[in-house]
């Protein structure tokens, strides 16, 4: 090999010195490429943590919406029956078919459908077949949509069966009726256990923020329930021909049924007329707060009604209801009419004898009725709150069966009670017409001279009442005489002769 | 002058280096030395200051995971109580009470506001409810109107329309008929108009609302 020259080794030291130069260049490029790869990746790392606090500083926030939505839905899935109450309900429908008096012909299998995104809601279809009167049907369409739990009709088709109906029946029409169910399962859900504990639940749903939320959206789902217009039990079938009738026989017969027809019509006007009184009358009570009076109005406005309603249904069973034209129009312009729009004014006394709401019976009106009532004992004027605590005690009674006693009222009446048993007991004494003629004291006990006879204590003085004892009197009375009537003890207290009516009288003789 | 070293090869004079020679090794040393230098800058103290950096978002950002998953968890059931909450609503919304629409029909069918002014009885009826965003159903219903007057089937139509029933519908189709011969000897009128009448629901959505404010209305008006 060819010695270098000494030009050549210095190019070849250059050259190599370039050489490596340039591989520490080509790792200075690949290393700043790759140091902007890494700082693109910080940039992007450090977006994605901005991103991530951005979220997790919701984490409050979203605590307090998820306390005040789930506050909300607990609230408001009250309207929407669990699976337990969806047997209940088919057993329900059986109970209202031999209730209302209609026949279901077919209730299909039902297919639940779960609702996308809301595993928790399952809406169940239904459908029934069923015959009945339009009636029976009004009434059980009613009781369904006012179930506590939320039933959604969706169709119903009534079919009318096309016949004219025989005296007191009411037809049957073919109906067919869909409607909705939604179950609600509070445990579907999300996987996993509900991310926030119970105390913080509570203390959350005590801040200000979630409190806002529940006051701008916890509107109530509201079920709007419905009831039948009052008075109309009695209205024909909108599905039976109404014309009247002109099959009557001769003259004579069609005068003398159109008299009986006026008569009747008269009668009826004059018992929708007491119907009125009464509640007029218990208008005027109400006013006056007299709960006895209302009571006692209520009781016979109820009776009354129910005997127009009587009326009403038997003449009901004749469609149209008279024969003639214009006593049908009487009929409806003095009777129907009336009576509707006065059922719809007495809408709040109920329906149907003793079945009706109650008076609610608070404490005050409770110790303003015992006032009056002890007074009148203290008067002695038995017959008078025996009558008294007859009212109250029927008045309470039906409160009681209504739930519409105030706790607080309960003692009154208790006291009531008692004071009003005695009354009775010392009314049926004083009704005895007892004269006491005398009082003989003996050393360890008194007989007293009770019209003519002479008891001793423990003698009959007759078969119900038995004398007991004398008793001295409070200042300025006379002695108080002790009898027992069934074992409970009552007392009689004569007047004073007019001469001794005085505190002072004194009877002198020369 | 020529000059020739005749001295062995061992005791002659060592050469040095020729400058150029040494000048471009140093040169070489040089490039090499700034270029090694600047690649130690770029990847110590530049390269491996990024990484540290990278290294610490990454740790951050896997930090956080937990608290992300808080934030999904509660994502999660806020948009199941949410999504509930808005059911319900739906729900509700989209209910109508259909006993009081038939009570109400009932009532203006068998009882004319004024005694005498039409005689109508049905032979079908049917209610839909299928809620849209301008419609909530309809409700079919034929019947016949007794009397050879077509007036009396118009007045019923009048009436209809000023009636609670029709309160919650938008539309219904014109008063028309076919006048026909009644069937029944004993019967009169003999003649009369067969009707058969469409009335569409206004939206759910808007009757659930004026249901709401009536509502808040009555609870103002109690308070």
């Amino acid at each position: 090999m060819a010695k270098m020259t000494d030009n050549q080794k210095s190019m070849l030291t250059i050259g190599i010195g370039a050489l490596v130069a340039i591989g520490f260049g080509v790792m200075v490029y690949l290393d700043l490429d790759q140091k902007k790869i890494v700082e693109a990746e910080t940039e992007s790392l450090r977006t994605q943590r901005a991103t991530n606090q951005a979220k997790i500083d919701k984490i409050a926030g979203l605590e307090k919406d998820l306390v005040a939505y789930k506050r909300i839905v607990l609230d408001n899935s009250k309207i929407l029956p669990t699976e337990d109450e969806i047997h209940a309900f088919a057993r329900d429908l059986s109970n209202l078919e031999k209730e209302l008096g209609f026949t279901m012909k077919s209730v299909p299998v039902y297919k639940p459908e779960q609702w996308p995104k809301v595993a928790s809601i399952t809406k169940i279809p239904l459908k029934m077949q069923f015959s009945s009167s339009t009636r029976a049907f009004l009434k059980f369409l009613n009781v369904l949509e006012n179930r506590d739990r939320l039933v959604s009709v969706a169709d119903f088709k009534i079919t009318p069966s096309g016949e004219d109906p025989r005296p007191g029946q009411e037809l049957e029409h073919e109906v067919s009726l869909s409607f909705e169910l939604f179950r609600y399962d509070p445990k579907a859900g999300p996987q996993g256990a509900f991310p926030i504990t119970d105390a913080r639940f509570d203390s959350l749903l005590g801040s200000k923020e979630v409190k806002d939320i529940l006051a701008a959206k916890g509107k109530p789902a509201s079920l709007e329930r419905y009831q039948l217009l009052p008075g109309r039990d009695n209205r024909r079938d909108l599905f039976v021909d109404p014309r009247r009738r002109t099959d009557t026989t001769g003259a004579g017969g069609a005068e003398g049924k159109r008299g009986e027809e006026e008569t009747r019509i008269e009668a009826l006007r004059l018992k929708l007329e007491r119907l009125r009184l009464d509640l007029e009358s218990y208008r005027n009570a109400e006013k006056e707060k007299d709960f006895l009076r209302m009571a006692a109005s209520k009781r016979n406005f109820l009776q009354a009604k129910e005997e127009l309603e009587e009326e009403i249904r038997t003449l009901s069973q004749n469609q149209p209801e008279f024969t003639s034209r214009d006593l049908q129009e009487r009929y409806q312009s003095e009777v129907r009419q009336p009576y509707v729009k006065l059922m719809a004014e007495a809408q709040d006394l109920g329906s149907g004898s003793g079945s009706g709401p109650s008076i609610k019976v608070t404490a005050e009106m409770a110790a303003g009725m015992r006032k009056d009532l002890e007074g009148l004992v203290a008067q002695r004027k038995f017959q008078e709150a025996a009558e008294k605590w007859n009212g109250i005690e029927a008045l309470v009674r039906d409160a009681f069966t209504a739930k519409t006693v105030e706790d607080a009222a309960r003692p009154h009446i208790d006291a009531m009670k008692q004071v009003g048993e005695h009354a009775k007991f010392q009314h049926i004494l004083h009704s005895k017409k007892i004269e006491v003629q005398g009082v003989v004291r003996m050393e360890k006990s008194s007989a007293v001279i009770v019209n003519g006879r002479t008891l001793f204590p423990g003698k009959a003085f007759d078969k119900d009442v038995r004398f007991v004892r004398v008793e001295p009197g409070q200042k300025g009375e006379g002695d108080r005489i002790v009898f027992s009537i069934d074992g409970h003890e009552v007392d009689y207290m004569q007047p004073k002769p007019t001469l001794l009516q005085s505190e002072r009288a004194m009877l002198q003789q020369d | 002058m020529i000059r020739v070293n005749l001295l062995p090869q061992e005791y002659r004079k060592a050469e040095s280096t020729p400058l150029k020679q040494f000048f471009s090794l140093i040169g070489a040393v040089v490039l090499v030395a700034v270029a090694a230098v600047a690649w130690l800058w770029v990847r110590y103290g530049m390269l491996e200051k990024a990484e540290t950096e990278r290294n610490d978002e990454k740790q951050k950002v896997a930090n956080q995971a937990p608290q992300l998953k808080q934030v999904s968890d509660l994502e999660a059931w806020v948009a199941e109580y949410r999504g509930q909450y808005e059911k319900i609503d739906q729900v509700a919304q989209n209910r109508l009470v259909l006993s009081r629409k038939l009570d109400e029909l009932w009532e203006v069918v068998v009882n004319p506001v004024q005694t005498g002014r039409y005689e109508v009885w049905l032979q079908s009826l049917s209610f839909a409810l299928a809620p849209t965003a301008k419609t909530g159903g309809a409700v079919q219903f034929a019947g016949t109107s007794a009397g050879p007057k077509f007036n009396r089937l118009s007045d019923f139509h009048e009436d209809l329309k000023k009636s609670d029933f029709y309160r919650d519908f938008a539309d219904i189709t014109y008063p028309s008929g076919n006048k026909q011969d009644l069937p029944g000897k004993n019967r009169e009128p003999k003649e009369g108009w067969t009707f058969n009448f469409t009335t569409s629901l206004k939206a759910l959505k808007d009757l659930y609302e004026s249901r709401a404010k009536a509502v808040a209305a009555a609870e103002t008006g109690k308070k």
